[in-house]
């Protein structure tokens, strides 16, 4: 089900009156309704993927329990390697087996082997990835110590399958999330009312900004042969706020729901766009991933308190993995690839923790140096992104050739551009709120709007409206595919 | 929860109403096709893809045949010839008169199909359009079309400009700019675009068939014209790539019309928006054509019954 649908919009209230009027006597029952509806949720789009969710859950419940008996190390070693491989084995399967076997088969013809290998027709569950790294931090957290297992199997169930953020994230750890099962939860209805603007303001993220940057983004890279240098820096731009729009507003739209029903999900993008550099920026895009990688990857890797040689290995094995969680397709290795290199330098510099507050911090204006530090970054990721949009490899370096051509300083032009000129109003509004905004949990968290309540409702109805009337329905979530 | 509870149904009550009233106001410049979904059931139809529905002027036709013609044409997509668009007509149509005219045009493009199995319904493009999936033809407001196929356009009700105005009768009016530089890279787009067409394209059997089918139907309430329109020399060297002997293999449609005017011959008379399109004025030229031979072939089955 998508959050952007009809189906969604009668499927959350259905929920959320079982939910505090029919089972909020009883936390079982309550997180029961959780479970079966996070079900119907999934298998709304393929109910037999259910069974990988089941099984899934079954295994990291039973080993978290057995690794909290088991005191030697090397029992403890086997349990954690059942978890990881069958949670990795699931995806490896079902996202890079074909990956991995095609490119197999190219290296051994290259050499002169005749293979003739049988690629499968396999559908990718979606979600797959977002789930596997959940269930694998908590046992990861268990085998570290760090985490006591639950004996409530409902409760963790309802942990792994949360349908607010179930295919795409935030990829919440268990130390937050698991505990607000055990709990009962109580109505507060000003955590209500900020799910629901934060619901809203994810609705307008995707549906008016990423969805109509897509329609631009998508005719300029798939006939990208036939525009202009201009025109191609335009699709990069335009799939910059597409990828933006579409992952962060679902994560709005999951945070919000979940306040809907009570509890707290982490914050998954602090305005990336407004960062000064490329370390800043990876500490306010996809938060829940690069946390997650950090923890469990590059610490244990010896994190950045090993010599110069091992921090740039170990940079580049967190961002190559990162890229490859993206997709099994070189354009995203080679996507995070880039990233590892403009990291590089401000890590080797010692300068990857100088911007730890949000951009000029109290002021409504930034300055010179500030403004041009946010325009090379976001030049920088726009690069990054032509990698992660493109076809293939062939097809990116074709796409930044021609940007690297005279053309570049042709007028740009395509089919629709009159209402790209209205798209780049809106992408104009939606920079503005989130600069005002940047400084919160979400752009419209705290609006400074004067105390009465009539302007509180003009402006949201009017963001609803610009909904109505720019939005479309019928686009999935880019993330779903990891 | 009492106040959440209140608020949310205030608050969506109010936007419900909103939302009703500008859905309200949707018109000819809201949408290429909605009009053509509000209005009454008709007698004389035109058909055809979107080359007949800009290029023939219900305006001119009626001053000339002394009728009321209503263009119930839309693109290549939604509307060539099958069973989904047959289903359309037979709603639109009043079933009032036996001595209707109904105009309808036929070019390579509403014979063919997509895909290797041209004749594979299932998988026809026009199946899940407007064309294919309304049930009601003739409702005004026509809110399953505006929820269904005018998502994420809905700024343009409130616009009340574009360069596409459906009118009443069903005539797309387009006013593009016909400037050389504009018309050659439109044209250069849309011909690129076509000629992409032509390797996923196939004539289909079955729509021909179904061509046949349309004809035969509207034989019952009327005169069938069939005509091929005028179109760029570029387009048509990729049409005859399409379907080589066009009007050879037409012969068994032309066999039970009324009469068939191939006006592909006098492709470099008229002007093109896009070298698919005719422009405003030659479409008012087109369609006068068409109206005098219909005309001359009324008048001599008129003169002809007197006779008898």
């Amino acid at each position: 089900m998508l959050f952007n649908t009809i189906d969604f919009a009668l499927f959350l209230p259905i929920v959320f009156f079982l939910y505090w009027f029919l089972t909020d006597k009883n936390l079982k029952l309550q997180n029961l309704l959780i479970v079966i509806s996070s079900y119907i949720f999934y298998g709304w789009w393929d109910w037999r993927f259910l069974l990988l969710i089941l099984f899934s859950t079954l295994i990291d419940y039973i080993i978290g329990l057995q690794l909290a008996k088991q005191e030697d190390k090397q029992h403890r070693k086997i349990l954690l390697w059942a978890s990881l491989v069958v949670n990795l084995g699931f995806l490896g399967f079902f996202k890079y087996y074909n990956f991995f076997l095609d490119n197999f088969t190219t290296a051994f013809s290259f050499f002169g082997a005749d293979i003739k290998s049988n690629s499968l027709s396999i559908i990718l569950p979606i979600g797959i990835s977002f789930y596997t790294f959940q269930t694998l931090s908590y046992t990861i957290d268990i085998y570290k110590k760090n985490l006591q297992p639950t004996k409530d199997f409902l409760a963790f169930a309802a942990f792994v399958s949360f349908f607010p953020q179930l295919v795409a994230g935030p990829i919440e750890r268990a130390s937050n999330l698991l505990p607000q099962f055990y709990k009962k939860r109580k109505f507060n209805y000003h955590l209500a009312v900020d799910g629901m603007q934060q619901i809203v303001w994810g609705l307008f993220k995707k549906m008016v900004i990423a969805d109509n940057c897509a329609e631009y983004a998508d005719v300029i890279f798939d006939n990208s042969a036939d525009y202009s240098g201009s025109t191609l820096v335009l699709g990069a731009v335009f799939f910059a706020f597409q990828i933006y729009g579409d992952f962060s507003g679902y994560s709005d739209i999951a945070i919000g729901t979940s306040r809907l029903f009570g509890f707290n999900l982490k914050q998954n993008f602090a305005f990336p766009y407004f960062s000064r550099d490329i370390a800043e920026f990876w500490r306010r895009w996809h938060i829940s991933l690069s946390t997650w990688f950090r923890d469990y990857l590059y610490i244990p890797l010896g994190g950045s308190r090993v010599g110069a040689w091992k921090k740039v290995r170990n940079i580049f094995i967190i961002f190559i993995v990162s890229g490859f969680w993206h997709g099994a397709n070189w354009t995203f290795i080679v996507w995070g690839t880039l990233n590892a290199v403009y990291f590089l330098p401000v890590l080797l510099s010692n300068n990857n923790r100088k911007n730890l507050d949000s951009v000029a911090k109290g002021k409504y204006f930034p300055t010179i140096k500030e403004l041009s530090s946010m325009f090379i970054t976001f030049a920088l990721t726009l690069l990054g992104w032509i990698f992660f949009r493109a076809e293939s490899l062939q097809h990116a370096f074709q796409y930044i050739s021609e940007i690297m051509s005279y053309s570049l300083f042709d007028m740009p032009y395509f089919m629709g551009i009159r209402k790209a000129g209205m798209v780049s109003i809106l992408i104009v509004f939606f920079l503005l709120i989130e600069w005002l905004g940047r400084e919160q949990q979400y752009a419209i968290e705290k609006m400074n709007l004067p105390k009465n309540k009539i302007f509180k409702w003009v402006f949201y109805y009017s963001i609803v409206m610009l909904i109505f009337l720019y939005g479309t329905t019928s686009n999935d979530f880019i993330y779903f595919q990891f | 929860m009492k106040r959440f509870i209140l608020n949310t149904i205030l608050f969506s009550v109010v936007l419900l109403i909103s939302f009703y009233v500008i859905l309200l106001s949707a018109d000819g410049y809201s949408d290429p096709f909605y009009l053509k979904f509000t209005t009454p059931k008709q007698n004389n139809l035109i058909l055809g893809t979107s080359k007949a529905a800009q290029g023939l002027n219900p305006y001119v036709i009626n001053e000339i045949l002394d009728t009321e013609m209503y263009n119930y044409s839309f693109s290549i997509n939604s509307s060539p010839y099958g069973i989904k668009y047959l289903e359309s007509v037979k709603r639109k149509l009043s079933y009032k008169k036996v001595s209707g005219i109904f105009i309808v045009s036929v070019d390579s493009w509403s014979i063919s199909s997509l895909g290797k199995d041209p004749n594979d319904i299932p998988i026809f493009r026009e199946n899940n359009s407007c064309v294919g999936t309304l049930d009601v033809v003739d409702k005004n407001p026509n809110f399953s079309y505006l929820l269904k196929f005018m998502s994420g356009n809905y700024y343009k009700i409130l616009h009340k400009q574009s360069v596409a105005k459906l009118h009443e009768n069903g005539w797309l009016d387009v006013s593009l700019s016909l400037d050389s530089t504009s018309v050659y890279r439109r044209t250069k787009s849309t011909l690129l675009g076509y000629e992409k067409y032509l390797s996923t394209y196939n004539y289909s059997q079955v729509r021909f068939e179904y061509l046949i089918e349309t004809i035969k139907f509207l034989n019952t309430y009327g005169n069938v014209y069939l005509v091929r329109l005028p179109t760029s020399v570029g387009l048509m060297k990729i049409e005859n790539q399409l379907i080589p002997n066009f009007n050879e293999k037409l012969k068994p449609a032309i066999e039970i019309t009324s009469g068939y005017l191939d006006l592909a011959d006098k492709n470099s008379d008229y002007k093109y928006t896009d070298g698919v399109h005719l422009s405003k004025n030659s479409g008012k030229l087109v369609s006068e054509e068409i109206s005098y031979w219909i005309k001359n072939i009324e008048n001599a089955q008129t003169q002809n019954s007197t006779n008898n």
